[in-house]
């Protein structure tokens, strides 16, 4: 029966996505990465702040497992750290996506009308910019440095979220349950909370992985041109900026962060794909 | 020799046993009736004859089609059959037809496809066709697109393109549930002449006596994937050996017991009405056919006014698209009307106040027609019966949890299901849900836009008798929406016949039913399948 696909449990989705080889293979590439972020908030091989000009553009080894760069510093130590800073901008930029944009959007499905047009159309304005381009600007603007690069890459989430929770929104509203909620007195607001959200929320989900693999990639760009995580702290963006000029001697400068950054990606797509196969029922027959 | 012989058909998908040994027959010109409740083979049957069955399904048992064993047949020979010899139309006339193709193409490409003819030969056959199924090309020319027919008109287009090839066996799934009663009377007809004319067999599926006893020569009644009972359709209805037969005949004229007064409009005198609605007009806007243009709006409601008083059971009978269900959503506050009054137990209501209408709410609920799309998925019985409660802040926890437990036991349900997802329950347990959703509140009117009609027989004989005690039980009015004449003559104390936004007759039931003032009622009454006729 098509019409019991919507009532799957969320724990029906969970034993749906254990099964899911892209599900699985994902959440460890991106468990393994968060770990190693979390790790390096307590320990790294080596301090990322100290400049050792003896050991500089040493190549790996069992001492130095990545290699050191020009100025003597730990190449691994400083992906670990790197995974921590490209995380934290991604997980926030994302945050302020969802937690603007969604209100956003299921605000403009619930009033429909002016509203829902004027937001929209704003939307549109703002997809209508390529993302790291108008990125580039904001932190042009206002300066480089982690925050401005996590506000950048954050309006850009915000259309992201707005227009997918208003078109899934748009779906839920003329259901009954719906029709139900508002003979019973509730508010638009409340029946959003109660009815919508969750309800929405599985689309979310599987957005929220996507844009945070894009959010790691933008602030790699931004880091790139220098517009991101300011030194000392180490960035793979920066990371990969330094190795340019060394590429030819020194290649392993660039391959480590350019891996961790493909890798991380990678996973979190993976990651995303599962999800989206486990809670869209029709895909995963078909399959 | 016979067209189509089944033998000792059974089915399974995967552990799931479908069909357990089916014997039917059917000779050139017969139209046999399948009969049967929800899961009980009915279509698996028709799929199993066109081998379109689901992956993992296993099928033993012998399927002779006009000389061919179809279950031993190879996927390329069913191609050739299927659309030639073979032919089926579905339930949904909506979402059968490709909405991007004309309706000649559509037509057209099954011909071209068996008919080995060119492309002009095989438009103009399907003109013909058309037109023998009732589109006039004069009307209907080959390029109208789906979505500028209607329903019945769209049924009609998939009775050309499963008939063009001359099929030696027609299939019909529900072919006419979907549409009104008017529309269905005339899709029958067309189908017993075509059966006539081309000496084909038809097999009717349906879950409606009434349907089949119209047309069917034969029956075959199914049960859990089994045959209960088969032979001459008159023969089977009136002598009704077996307990099932009995049983779906029963529930099919089923009439609900009322123990209180009927609450007639002629006796109210000078009661206070508990629901009056006054000269009541509902637009939607058009849209634009160009960035300036100012359509006139479509006036869904024209102009309605009725009273229901406390404790009445009111009909609202119309044809799809009549306005009947902007009505209730109206008298609901969920839509705004362009003018008019509503009042509820003398209070006005629309146009008032919020908390006028925060405060009618409590006495006014709403059940709807579909038991499986009326609660979020996500949420368990306690807390979906116990929405309305939103409306009564002033209770405590405890007192809701109470008013709930009483709400479900009054609808046949215990306390133990309190923890339970709606998809945990049959569709007749959740419209019993529903039902409790609604009763919570107390409420003093219940709008039942089509409760039954989603539902099979027997279920639909529980429900009604439910409601009926209930409404004897907590004196409740209700305003019952619906297609089914056989339903509002049983159920109901007066009736509303709605045609295009207006009211064009009303009275007690009798009254209307028996000596209709209009044609249109009449040709309404006269369509309904009645299975009372023939038993």
């Amino acid at each position: 029966m098509n019409k019991d696909i919507e009532v799957e449990s969320w724990r029906h989705i969970l034993q749906n996505a254990l099964t899911n080889r892209s599900f699985l293979l994902g959440a460890i590439i991106s468990g393994a990465i968060i770990l190693m972020a979390l790790l390096s908030l307590f320990w790294t091989p080596y301090d990322v702040t100290k400049l050792v000009i003896v050991n500089r553009l040493k190549m790996p080894s069992a001492e130095f497992w990545f290699g050191t760069d020009h100025f003597g510093r730990d190449i691994f130590s400083m992906v670990m750290v790197g995974a921590r800073n490209s995380i934290a901008v991604a997980l926030v930029a994302v945050g302020i996506g969802v937690i603007i944009g969604v209100p956003l959007g299921t605000w403009a499905a619930a009033k429909r009308g002016f509203v829902d047009e004027a937001l929209m159309r704003f939307n549109d304005l703002v997809f209508a910019f390529p993302a790291l381009l108008s990125a580039v600007i904001i932190t042009a603007i206002f300066g480089p440095g982690a925050i401005n690069a996590i506000i950048a890459i954050g309006i850009f989430n915000i259309p992201v979220f707005a227009r997918l929770s208003r078109g899934a929104a748009l779906s839920i509203w003329p259901r009954e349950y719906i029709m139900a909620a508002r003979v019973a007195g509730k508010s638009r607001t409340r029946i959003t909370i109660e009815h919508i959200i969750p309800n929405i929320a599985n689309i979310l989900i599987v957005q929220i992985t996507i844009q945070f693999s894009l959010g790691i990639l933008a602030e790699a760009g931004l880091s790139y041109v220098g517009l991101g995580t300011q030194p000392p702290l180490p960035s793979w963006g920066r990371m990969l900026f330094e190795a340019q000029t060394m590429m030819s001697f020194a290649p392993h400068m660039a391959i480590f962060p350019g891996l961790a950054i493909v890798i991380t990606v990678l996973g979190l797509n993976l990651l995303g794909d599962g999800l989206r196969d486990a809670l869209d029922p029709r895909l995963r027959r078909s399959r | 020799m016979a067209l189509l012989q089944i033998k000792d058909l059974s089915l399974t998908i995967g552990d799931d046993v479908i069909l357990k040994g089916i014997d039917l027959t059917l000779e050139p010109g017969e139209i046999r009736g399948i009969v049967g409740e929800s899961g009980s083979g009915k279509s698996m049957t028709a799929f199993s004859i066109m081998q379109l069955l689901p992956n993992g399904s296993d099928t033993s048992g012998s399927v002779m089609f006009d000389g061919k064993e179809l279950t031993q047949a190879s996927e390329k020979q069913m191609c050739g059959l299927r659309g030639d010899d073979l032919a089926m139309i579905f339930q949904e006339p909506m979402t059968a037809l490709n909405p991007l193709k004309t309706i000649g193409d559509q037509v057209a490409e099954g011909i071209r496809l068996h008919g080995n003819v060119n492309a002009r030969q095989a438009r103009e056959q399907a003109a013909e066709i058309l037109e023998h199924v009732g589109l006039l090309a004069a009307e209907f020319p080959l390029n109208r697109y789906p979505d500028q027919l209607s329903g019945g008109q769209r049924q009609r287009v998939l009775i050309a393109i499963a008939c063009a090839m001359r099929p030696k066996l027609l299939i019909a799934d529900e072919p006419t549930t979907a549409l009104d009663v008017t529309v269905q009377a005339k899709i029958l007809k067309l189908l017993k002449s075509l059966v006539d004319e081309y000496q084909m067999g038809l097999l009717l599926i349906s879950h409606d006596l009434g349907v089949v006893a119209e047309v069917a020569d034969s029956i075959t009644i199914l049960k859990q994937g089994k045959v209960v009972e088969q032979g001459p359709t008159l023969d089977v209805l009136r002598q009704q050996k077996h307990a099932y037969t009995r049983q779906l005949a029963e529930a099919s004229s089923h009439q609900p017991v009322r123990l209180t007064k009927p609450v007639l409009s002629a006796d109210a005198g000078d009661t206070t009405p508990l629901l009056e609605v006054r000269d009541l007009i509902v637009t939607y806007p058009r849209t634009r056919k160009h960035l300036f243009d100012r359509p006139d709006p479509l006036e869904a409601i024209d102009d309605l006014s009725f009273k229901i008083y406390p404790g009445q059971t009111t009909a609202l009978i119309g044809e799809s698209g009549c306005g009947k269900s902007t009505l209730a959503r109206t008298i609901l506050g969920l839509q705004q009307p362009a003018s008019g009054e509503i009042f509820f137990s003398g209070d006005k209501i629309i146009p008032g106040t919020p908390q006028a209408m925060q405060q009618a709410r409590q006495d006014m609920q709403i059940v709807f027609q579909d038991p499986y799309g009326s609660f979020n998925p996500r949420h368990k019985v306690a807390r979906l019966v116990g929405e309305p409660l939103h409306l009564r802040p002033e209770l405590g926890k405890e007192q809701r949890m109470d008013m709930v437990e009483q709400a479900l036991r009054s609808v046949g349900l215990g306390s133990g299901d309190l923890d339970k997802f709606a998809h945990e329950f049959s569709g007749g347990q959740r419209q019993r849900i529903a039902i409790a959703r609604a009763l919570v509140t107390q409420p003093k009117l219940i709008i039942a836009d089509e409760p039954v009609s989603a539902l099979d027989v027997s279920i639909r004989a529980q429900i009604l008798d439910l409601l009926s005690n209930l409404r004897d039980a907590y004196s409740i009015a209700y305003l019952f929406i619906s297609h089914d004449l056989s339903v509002v003559r049983a159920f109901c104390d007066e009736v509303m016949i709605m045609q295009s936004g207006k009211i064009l007759e009303q009275g007690p039931v009798d009254q209307v039913f028996d000596s209709p003032e209009y044609d249109f009622t009449r040709e309404l009454l006269d369509a309904a399948p009645r299975l009372d006729k023939y038993i």
